[in-house]
This record gives C-alpha cells, structure tokens and sequence, in this order.
C-alpha cells in the first residue's frame, strides 16, 4: 500500500513537472549540472512519439587573437526507448586532412538515475577515436557507455578553424526534436557576415549580449519532416548560414564581397572561374555555329544548338556553378558537370546570334533561393537564359538528356534565377515558374465479355513535365519494364501490344497506345465488377499523412482527363454505376469531377481533376487530406453489372 | 519509407574484406590482340540481356607464403548501356599497417577501340573503408571512377595489390549479373605443400595443372559465356559461377592460423577469444547473486539472455585485429555495448559465471545466405552468435538484438552450418530452421456495417517470429508514419480515423490493435443493395510475375502461417443477398482456405481465412504451381459480398 502511494506522488511530481515545462524557456546548464526532472522524463513534451530529444544543443563562435573562428559545441541529448539508442553514437566530421580545423576538449558523459540519484559514467578517452577520412576530412568518433532508456547523454567540444570564409552552420532543426537549440556569435569589427536565417518559429531568445556577441535561440523545435511533395529538406529545416561579406582591416582598404545583386553579378562576371569560361573557343565550334546561323528563327537556333549539346555531352550528374575542367576540355571529352555543359550551350546560341545570357539558378534539392538574400553561395546550377519577350522566356539546362528546351527543368521551378546581363550591366534575379498546367489525358474503350474478362485500348497522352516523365523511364528501363510498371505486377492485365506516338519530337504529347486484357477477378456468377481508372497515374493516394508540417509543393499546376468507354456484354445490364458528382476546395484552387452515363449497352464515365495552384499550404491540410481520401474513393469506385 | 526491421540486419562485423596480395607473379598474360579492344567485335550471342561485356580477364593470384599473397588483375571490359557503368569505377582496400596497393591504371576507350583518357593510381580518391554499418573502422580504400561518355566504351584496368594479413585466398567470382565473358582466366601459384584446394560453384570447369616441385599452377578458363539475368526471388550463390580458394596456412595481423580443417579454425577463433572470455571475479560474484533464486540452467540462461537484452546495446566497432577478435568480456560490462563478437563473448562469459557452458559461433548472415561447406574449411562469415548445449535442449542465441525471443533465431541466421569453437576446436552444425508455426500472423476482426455504407471495425493482431518483428520495427518511426505504413503494408482501404495501439509484446508473441472507422467502407451501394470487399486488410498480397520456364529455385525468407477470422454485423434491416464463394486452394508447399458463414439469426457473416507456407524454398520446377497458386489467392481475395435491405 505504502509502496503504491509512494508511485502513485512520483507520477504526481512528474505530471506537476511536465504541466510546468510548457511554458518555462529552457536553457543550457553547464556540464555536469542536471535536472532530476529531466531524467525523471518519460517522453518529449512537444514530440510524443520520439524516440530521443535534444535537451539542448548550444554553439558558442567567436574569433581568438590569431582570427581563427573557435566553435564550441555543447550538446544534451535524452533516449526515451531502445529505439533512440543510436543516438549514442556520434560521429563529428571536421576538416582535419588539410589541417584547416582541429577539435580539442571532448568530453562525454552518460547520466543515469539510480535510486533517485543521478549516476554520471564518463566516455573512456581511450575510446574516443579519430578518423582520418580523405585527404582532407577527419572523424571524431565514440559511442556512450552505460545507456538505457531514459538516460541522459552529454558532450561538448571545440573545434578551430582557420578560413575566416567558412563560418560554421547552425541547424536549429534535426532528426529528432529539440527543446532548447541556442547559438551566439562574436565577430569582431573587421569582419562583416550576413545571416542566411531560415527559421519559422519565433526566437525565444534573440539578444546583443555586453560583451558585443549575439544571442539567437528557439525553444521546442520538431524534428525535421519528410513528406511525400514536400519541397526540400534545406527549405523546411530551420538553420543559419553565414556568408562572409566583407573585410576591414585597420587602416586598410575595404574588401567587399557582393552585397547587392549587382556586385554579386560583377563580381561572378568577372571571375576566373566562371566569368572567363564564358567564351572559351570549343573545337569545332564554327560547322555548328554556321549550321546554327543558317536557321531562320531563334526557336529553331535554340532547338537545335540545344539537342546538338544534350546529345554530344554525357552529364556525370553533378550540379555545379563552374566549370570543373574548363569547358574546352570538358568538351573534348564528351561529359561534364552542368556548369560545363550549359555554358557551352551559352556559348554557341551567343555565336549564333541569338540574345542569351548566363544565368545562376537553384534545384529543387539545394533549396529555394531567397531573394532578399544576394549572393551565390545560394545556387548550386548554371544554365543558358533567353528572354524572348515580356512574357515569354526560355531556361535551358542541356545536362539532363530529357530536359527538353521550351520548359523549364521541373526541379528548378518556384524558385529564383539569377542572369548575368553583362553588356548591359543589367544583373538581375528572375522567379521561375510554370503556370500553365500540364495535362494527362486517358482515353480508354473497353469490351467486357460475359465470362467476366474485358479486352479493349487505351490512348494516354502525357503533355509538358509528365511527358519527360514517361520518356525518362521508357529510355532508361525499355518497352518490356515500361509495360510492366503499366501492369505493375497484376497478372490479371495483360498488355498484348504498345505503339508510342511522339517520342522524338521534344515539342509535341507523347502517346502510348495499349491494348490490353483484363480478367475482372471479382465477378461471379451473378455479377461482373471492375474500376474504370485504369492505366492512369492517379491509382495511389500520397497524402495519407493525417498531420502535415510542410507546405505541399507540386512545382507546377496539373490536369488529369480520363474518359472511359465500356461496352456491356448481351445478357448483362449495369446494376451500379457510380454518381456523377463534383467537389472543390473551398478556395477553389483544385477541383474534382465525375460524370457517368448509360445509353444502349454503353456506358461512359469521365473523370477530370484540376489542380490550379502548385504550392498548397500546410495550414488547410485537414481540407486538403479529406478531399484525396474522397477523390481516391470516388476514382475507384467500381461499376457493377447484373447478369440479367 | 522503411517498413522492415533492421536491427539485426545491419550487423556484419567485416571480416568481408578478404583481401589478397601480388609479387613475383609468372607470366601467364594472353597475347592480346586489337581486335579485343573493339566493340564491333563482340558476338551478338554474348550481348543479349547484357550490360558489359568481358573481353578479356586474367586473375593471377600467387601465394608466397600465408603472410605473402599477392593478385595482380587485367582486365578488359566493353560497357554496352548505362547499367554496365560500374565497370568504370574500382574500388581496392588496403590497411596501413599489412595490405597494399601496388599499381593501378584505368584506360578508356572508345568503340573503335582508341584510347581516350588514362588514369593513374596518384588519381584516386583514398578514404576511410567507414560504411552504415559500422561506426569506424581501420581499413580504408582507394576508389576512381570514369564517367562514360558514350557506348560502347572499353575499360582496361590493370593492379596489384599486396596481401600480408588475410584469412582467405581471393575468390574468383567469374561473373558479374547481366555480364557476358568472351575470355577470362584465373591462375593461382602456391608454394608446393600448402595445401591448396578450391571448391567450383555453379560451374563444371576444371583446371590445368602444373608443378615444378616448388610451385604449383592451376589455370582455369571460361570464354563465350551468356549474361545471367538473376531472377527474381533467386540467390546469387545457387546461380553465379564462381571458384573459392583455400590453403592450410594463413597469416592475420601478425598472427598464424591454420585452416587445415574446420577443428583448425576453430581452434584458432579460441585462441583469440581465450583472454577476453572471463568476467572479474567480483562481477562473477554478483553474476551468481542474480540468478541464485533460479532453478534450472535453462532458466538462468534465459534470465542472462534478457538481462543482456535490456542492458547492452549494439555498436559496430571494428578496430584491433582485423575486426576478428571480440573486446573483453569486462569492457562490455563496463560500457555496456559491443559488436555481435563482444556480444556474443560478453553472453558466454556470463553463462561461464555460472558454470553454463557455451559456444561461440560464426557464420554467415542474412537471409538465405551461403552455408559454410563442410568438406572446405575458408571463413565465408560474417557474425557471431552463441550456441547454448543445455545438456541436449540445444539453446542458439542472437546477442546483437534487444528484441529477439529467447532461444529464437531468424532468417538471418537459421538454417544453415555455423562454425561452433568448441574446446576441441571447430565443428559444423546447423542452426535450426524455423517452421510456419514460429512465423505467424493471426488476426481477429469486428466489423460493423451501417446501413449508409460506413463501418467501425476493429482488428487485433497476433505475431511471432518475422511478423512479429514488423511490428516491433514500427515503433522506430513516428505516429503518422506508423499508420501509413500499415494502411499500405496490410494494403487497407484508407479509414477516415485509425488508432494504432502496440499493446504487448510477451513471450515472443506481439499484439497490436487497430480501432478503425470508415465513412464510406463498402465498394459501392445501389438502391437497397450494398456491395464489400469482406474484410479490412488482405492476408496474402504476394503474386509473382509469369514466366514461360523459370530457371531458378524462388526463396521466400521463412515459412509462415497466417489467419484471420473476420465477423461482418450486417446492419439492421439488412440481409445477405450472395456470399463470396468458399475456396480450398492449394500448391505443393501450402493451401489457401477461405471459408464464410451466414448466421441469420444473429445477422453476422463470419469469414475464416488461412495461408499456410511450409516451405520458403520453391524448386524451379514448381514455379509455375505456385504462380498459378498465388494468381488464384489474389482472385479469391477480390470476391465480393453483397447484402441488401430486407423486404
């Protein structure tokens, strides 16, 4: 009885304890120093089902006499189950091959409670090892000693850099949550750095501290997200980039690096690297150039200097800004990066006489480019620009042999470019996007016969981005897998014959025909069903998540059109078919719609799905979660027919 | 997104780098003529389903000594298509202290057969040999890789690389998957008496010999040989060619082994473990304390077993000698984690606390993989385990999971010969085999029916063995992904609200709960009538592809048992109109039976499903049954239920 008393006040203190920590700012406590409460700790506040937390992740950066950038990490991590026992293995990567960074001071320690007492167990110098990786990274690695669910672990170390250049990252935000992430910086007077802030939530603390350091902390940060449409981990992560700006040293003349767009532009333009690569010679430039020039439109130039570099040069499937061997070199080899390749493409429409320009964009991967930020350490992609009229531009991005010339890459939509007008000293950033949907259409005629098999054709036409999509995986996979991603694994269908209409001419839909046979498996004696949305791409719901924390991020808008006829076998009549029936979200930025009819053994059925927006936000999941359970439901609801 | 657990499945300690060496090799290098360098050459037979092609291939492997090996590589290969790209990358290991890289060099040429770009060994990128797996290690690698610019292209490499320190003699694996071989030779020179042998898999060739009393020379030679397309379901070690070496003799960090036979190896395993083995006599003391109230040595294993299951936590650390020696028995007691060595170690000498003797054991891990041949002793594993004699009630145990049943092990390691270290040396033994019986699934379902069409249903699941490792594998991830992995695993129509409960988990048995509500459950309604899919989630969601003749056993990872046994209150007011038909389907390693019942009285269909697997093996030749078999599962599964309002 005493015993379950005595629980039943320790669950008491601990709710009392949880109810307080809602409100309370945590903060950082030295090493060594600990709460019982925190050990006493069941589960993450904030995150319910994590299986570990960050107590608190702390930085301190400043600069010792010699100008080397000191960090000092602290970290607290706590496990809340065996399954955030990986967390007791850490690795810390650093440059230490070439010498540039050293780490000194680690210490670790895992804290249990033991009888109400906390239990400190050091992590064995001994077993701490370093690592050399390459020529220029090493590891610091070690696993903590002692750890069980509810332990706590903590770990602290320096690590000293010399390149005043690479000013560590902080990220607020990692794979698990985080209850206190705090960073504070000194940077002294002759060095000036921007913030790259991507955070969401507000600062708990953000403060110039006495000793002219600043202080920036954010308090119950979830762990980082990873959802289907979701537009990259580096936009949605909350973090700090820092981008050295400028130098002063006393007495001495202002080193700027680019602070507006312009400099930013100038100082590329006139760069080795990048700026002097623009109109290098290629061997045998001029039969291409003069078959160029012999073109009469600029469309025409553009296509075919386009398809002539895609085909010639291999891509080795890196993103960069610069050329890596030099564009001469890169095309004698026949391959590159996608800096090389695309200021080749630059290079002959410039020769050709066509206006382009060079232009620095960012992928989808690498993250949004923010344009209240200029610089170049943003965009990771060089491609040709040529601005057509008000309206009307082309981005071309020649490394990817399916991108095709009159549509921006899919991966470098709903972001910024940055073009380089050099003649003009016109340096300017540029929002890409697409805003004409792309379109899916499905025509499919279907017999069904009375022993419950159906034989018929199918048309699918893919427009735009899905175009690339299908294209990309016929070429890559071949007729023989594409058919049985078609049939994805139901042996049920068979498809007896394929035919593709306009796979060459980058310009036009592509249409695959089909004929198939399908065994309506579910009939029996008395009834025959199927699903009419067959051998489309809308089969599987993505959005089964019930909670969204990111913005759902398409890249562009879409419409889908599938219209099935069936023919219904004598002897049968159909005994269900589904409702016509329409919905839309309630701003009207998608819409859904489905018509069927019967008439003389014939039954028709459509479906159209528009979605008019590319970006839909997190905050109207809920709408947006219901609408594709109901749309899915409603594109597979089947017909029945009833032997008569 | 992950649905599988895989705790136990990350665990290989490396003593996969089986690394070689190269010296004063004889001469056995072809005559090569230009011609080899041409794509156009190439006999359309040898392109068929392939990806590259090897022109021409020579292995030479010497053997100085056990501490001196050398292999020296030549090699040409044409590229056909973007799937043969990694023909243009090499990847060598080295050590600091014993293995080197002697040369290198990577030509390129193009399809008429001139050479476009030459690569160096100053070229290459050399790192630390670090992966998932393992948090560090002391083996590193030096890496290079071309990109192909266009196809065909031809790749010539040629390197040497010096072995002091290795267990085995470098296999020759004659072919890669999809890879067709116009010409390839392997030749091995070894100190006369060494003891060499060799052990041919999945081929039937046979070598030329010769002696001149102080070296003895094998050479092997395959040309014109097909590209193996692996089929789907199949073991790379049943299909591929390949020829595995050994001698009496080897040479580790310094230390001698003999491999004479499988006693010899394990005799030296022993040696290695011999010093770590023992616990401090205080913890020995308190070891004793622990299990003092327990009766038999059974239970006292399997109280040592949990005790290390909640307390010590898997790392993969391979450092020390060649990651083959486990950490003491102290150090995991003090720091509480080790590698599947120092586990299995640090479980023996809590056993040997208390006078329970043990084997530690290797092997070879994951699912369905190579046995260890009995009458050819080499170290084909890559995991410890612990072999538990109870006097008969023979006990193995997987150290490196928190989660597996006593006495339990799985795909990974049953069924197959382990290497026991006994104090006689090594002896071969099979781990057991699992049955359908240690891997069920059984399932209990409630559904009621509304009359609009919508349902609650609620589902309780009973799992052992591998099933049960799905679900304990869930919790890994976060809530919301939890839910989506089992709307898609169970391959369920999405609820409009879904509570997952893991209730508990006891003797190896895990139970999980489902609460489900659907605003719209039945496939379609229709004046008085309703039409269902009876059940909540499909049992069996496996069928295979159709083949004309399938070529090669398929391999499920264990045998398995299912069954669920769903009750369907129809709404008031409503009866059934037809019943999905019952089905007794069967192949020649399992049935199918679906069985419903109409109780009008109490207006319920009670609906009792069973698959039964008792064999996870599928000889080719029953292929077709069990596709046929599977086809008419996936019918079955699709059969509707149609109820309709009373008159």
């Amino acid at each position: 009885m005493y015993k379950a008393i005595a629980s039943l006040l320790l669950c008491l203190i601990a709710s009392f304890a949880n109810a307080q920590t809602t409100d309370v700012i945590y903060k950082t406590q030295p090493f060594g120093k600990i709460d019982i409460a925190d050990l006493q700790m069941k589960t993450c506040d904030f995150e319910k089902d994590a299986n570990a937390e960050f107590l608190f992740s702390k930085s301190n950066v400043y600069f010792n006499a010699n100008y080397d950038i000191v960090v000092e990490i602290h970290k607290r991590i706590k496990i809340f189950n065996d399954n955030g026992k990986d967390y007791a293995n850490v690795r810390i990567e650093y440059y230490g091959g070439d010498r540039s960074e050293f780490i000194s001071g680690i210490q670790g320690e895992t804290i249990n409670l033991v009888n109400g007492v906390p239990e400190f167990t050091k992590v064995d110098k001994k077993q701490i090892f370093s690592e050399k990786i390459d020529r220029s990274k090493s590891a610091t690695v070690f696993s903590f000693p002692n750890v069980k669910p509810g332990s706590i672990l903590e770990y602290k170390y320096t690590i000293v850099g010399n390149n005043i250049g690479n000013f560590p990252d902080w990220y607020f935000q990692t794979s698990i949550p985080t209850r206190y992430s705090e960073l504070t910086t000194n940077i002294p007077d002759i060095l000036y750095y921007k913030n790259l802030e991507s955070v969401h939530q507000k600062f708990v603390v953000n403060k110039s501290n006495s000793d002219g350091s600043t202080t920036k902390a954010l308090a119950n940060v979830a762990s980082i997200p990873d959802e289907p449409y979701m537009s990259s981990l580096e936009d949605n992560c909350q973090r700090i980039l820092f981008q050295l700006m400028s130098v002063r040293p006393a007495g001495q003349r202002v080193m700027t690096f680019s602070d507006s767009w312009k400099k930013v532009g100038e100082t590329l333009i006139e760069s080795e690297s990048f700026g002097m690569q623009l109109n290098r010679k290629i061997t045998g430039e001029e039969a291409i150039i003069a078959k160029a020039k012999a073109l009469k439109t600029d469309d025409e130039k553009i296509a075919y200097l386009f398809n002539e570099v895609k085909n010639s040069m291999k891509w080795n499937e890196y993103y960069s800004k610069y050329p890596e061997d030099g564009i001469g070199k890169a095309w004698d080899k026949k391959a590159g990066n996608s800096g090389e390749i695309n200021i080749i493409l630059y290079h002959l429409l410039k020769k050709s006489g066509v206006m382009v320009f060079p232009m620095i964009t960012s992928t989808r991967k690498n993250g949004r480019v923010n344009p209240a930020y200029p610089n170049y350490y943003q965009f990771n992609n060089t491609v040709a620009y040529v601005p057509v009229d008000s309206a009307k531009y082309y981005v071309l991005d020649a490394s990817n042999k399916f991108n095709i010339y009159n549509q921006i890459p899919a991966n470098l939509l709903n972001s910024f470019g940055f073009y380089m007008n050099k003649d003009q000293k016109d340096y300017d950033i540029k929002f890409l996007q697409n805003t004409t949907p792309v379109r899916q259409v499905v025509l499919l005629n279907g017999t069904i016969k009375p022993d419950g098999k159906m034989s018929g054709t199918a048309e699918v036409s893919n427009f735009g981005y899905n175009r690339v999509a299908v294209v990309t995986k016929y070429k890559k996979d071949g007729e023989k897998k594409f058919m049985d991603y078609l049939v994805n694994d139901d042996n049920n269908l068979k498809i007896s014959s394929i035919k593709f209409d306009g796979i060459d001419v980058d310009t036009l839909p592509l249409t695959h025909k089909v004929a198939f046979d399908l065994d309506l498996t579910g009939s029996d004696d008395k009834y025959i069903y199927f699903s009419p949305n067959m051998l489309s791409s809308v089969k599987l719901n993505p959005f089964l998540a019930e909670n969204r924390y990111t913005d759902i991020d398409f890249g562009y808008r879409s419409n889908y059109y599938i219209n099935c006829t069936f023919k219904v076998p004598a002897g049968f009549k159909v005994d269900v078919l589904p409702k016509n029936a329409t919905m839309s979200l309630a701003d009207k930025s998608m819409s859904f719609k489905r018509i069927a009819a019967e008439e003389d053994g014939t039954i028709v059925i459509r479906f159209i799905i528009d979605q008019k927006k590319s970006i839909y936000f997190k905050e109207n999941y809920e709408e947006f979660h219901e609408f594709y359970k109901k749309m899915y439901e409603m594109l597979n609801e089947q017909i029945v027919l009833k032997k008569s | 997104m992950k649905f599988r657990y895989f705790n136990v499945k990350g665990l290989l300690f490396i003593l996969a780098f089986a690394f070689i060496a190269v010296n004063n090799t004889c001469a056995q290098e072809q005559v090569i003529s230009k011609s080899t360098y041409l794509a156009s050459t190439i006999p359309d037979s040898l392109k068929e389903d392939a990806n590259s092609v090897v022109r021409y291939k020579m292995k030479d492997i010497t053997v100085d000594g056990p501490g001196d090996i050398s292999v020296k590589e030549h090699s040409i290969v044409t590229v056909l298509n973007e799937k043969g790209n990694d023909e243009a990358q090499a990847v060598l290991g080295y050590s600091k202290k014993y293995n080197s890289i002697g040369s290198f060099e990577m030509r390129v040429y193009n399809a008429a057969g001139e050479m476009i770009k030459k690569y160096h060994k100053s070229d290459m990128y050399d790192r630390s040999a670090v992966s998932s797996g393992s948090i560090i290690t002391d083996e590193r690698l030096m890496a290079i890789s071309h990109n192909i610019a266009t196809y065909p292209s031809t790749i010539e490499i040629t390197y040497e690389t010096n072995y002091r320190s290795s267990i085995n003699i470098d296999s020759w694996y004659i072919q890669g998957e999809d890879q067709a071989i116009q010409d390839s030779y392997c030749h091995v020179a070894i100190k006369t008496g060494s003891g060499f042998r060799y052990l041919t898999k999945n081929t039937g060739i046979t070598p030329k010999t010769t002696t001149d009393g102080k070296m003895d020379n094998f050479t092997w030679r395959v040309s014109n040989l097909k590209a193996i397309k692996l089929e789907k379901g199949a073991k790379a070690w049943r299909v591929m060619p390949r020829i595995y070496f050994a001698a009496n003799k080897f040479e580790f960090y310094g230390l001698d082994g003999d491999f004479t036979s499988w006693q010899s190896f394990g005799k030296w395993i022993q040696g290695l473990n011999a010093n770590v083995c023992t616990l401090s006599p205080a913890r020995v003391e308190e070891v004793k304390k622990m299990t003092a109230g327990l009766k038999t040595d059974k239970e006292k294993a399997r109280f040592l077993y949990e005790y290390l299951q909640q307390n010590m936590r898997y790392v993969s650390v391979q450092l020390g000698i060649g990651g083959m020696k486990p950490f003491t028995a102290d150090f995991v007691d003090q720091k509480k984690y080790g590698d599947c060595k120092a586990l299995s170690n640090y479980m023996y000498a809590l056993l040997k606390a208390v006078n329970i003797p043990a084997n530690y054991a290797v092997i070879n891990a994951g699912a369905n993989e190579e046995p260890a041949e009995p009458g050819f002793a080499r170290n084909g594993f890559n995991h410890a385990i612990l072999c538990v004699p109870l006097n008969g009630d023979t006990t193995w145990l997987e150290c490196t999971s928190s989660t597996q049943a006593f006495g339990k092990l799985s795909p990974f390691t049953e069924n197959r010969r382990a290497l026991l270290v006994t104090e006689n040396g090594g002896k071969l033994v099979n781990t057991p085999k699992s049955n359908a019986q240690d891997n069920q699934f059984n399932s209990q379902v409630q559904i009621t029916l509304n009359a609009d069409g919508g349902a609650v249903a609620t589902v309780k699941i009973k799992s052992t063995g591998e099933y049960r490792d799905d679900y304990l594998g869930l919790a890994n991830y976060k809530l919301d992904e939890q839910k989506e992995s089992l709307i898609r695993m169970l391959n369920m129509k999405q609820p409009s609200l879904l509570d997952y409960k893991p209730l508990i988990d006891k003797d190896g048995t895990k139970e999980v709960s489902l609460d489900l509500e659907y605003d719209k459950f039945c496939d379609v309604t229709a004046g008085n009538k309703q039409f269902y899919r009876p059940r909540v989630f499909d049992l069996w969601g496996t069928t295979v592809p159709v083949l004309d003749k399938r070529k090669t056993d398929y391999y499920f990872n264990q045998p398995m048992m299912k069954s669920c046994v769903t009750t369907i209150n129809l709404p008031e007011g409503f009866e059934v109109e037809s019943l999905p038909v019952n089905q007794n389907l069967k192949f020649s390693y399992g049935t199918y039976d679906v069985n419903y019942v109409y109780d009008a009285a109490k207006n319920q269909v009670v609906n009792t499903t069973k698959f039964t697997l008792n064999n996870h093996v599928i000889p080719a030749a029953k292929y077709n049954e069990m596709q046929q078999y599977m086809d008419a599962i996936a019918k079955a599964q699709n059969k509707k239920l149609v109820i309709r309002r009373k008159a």
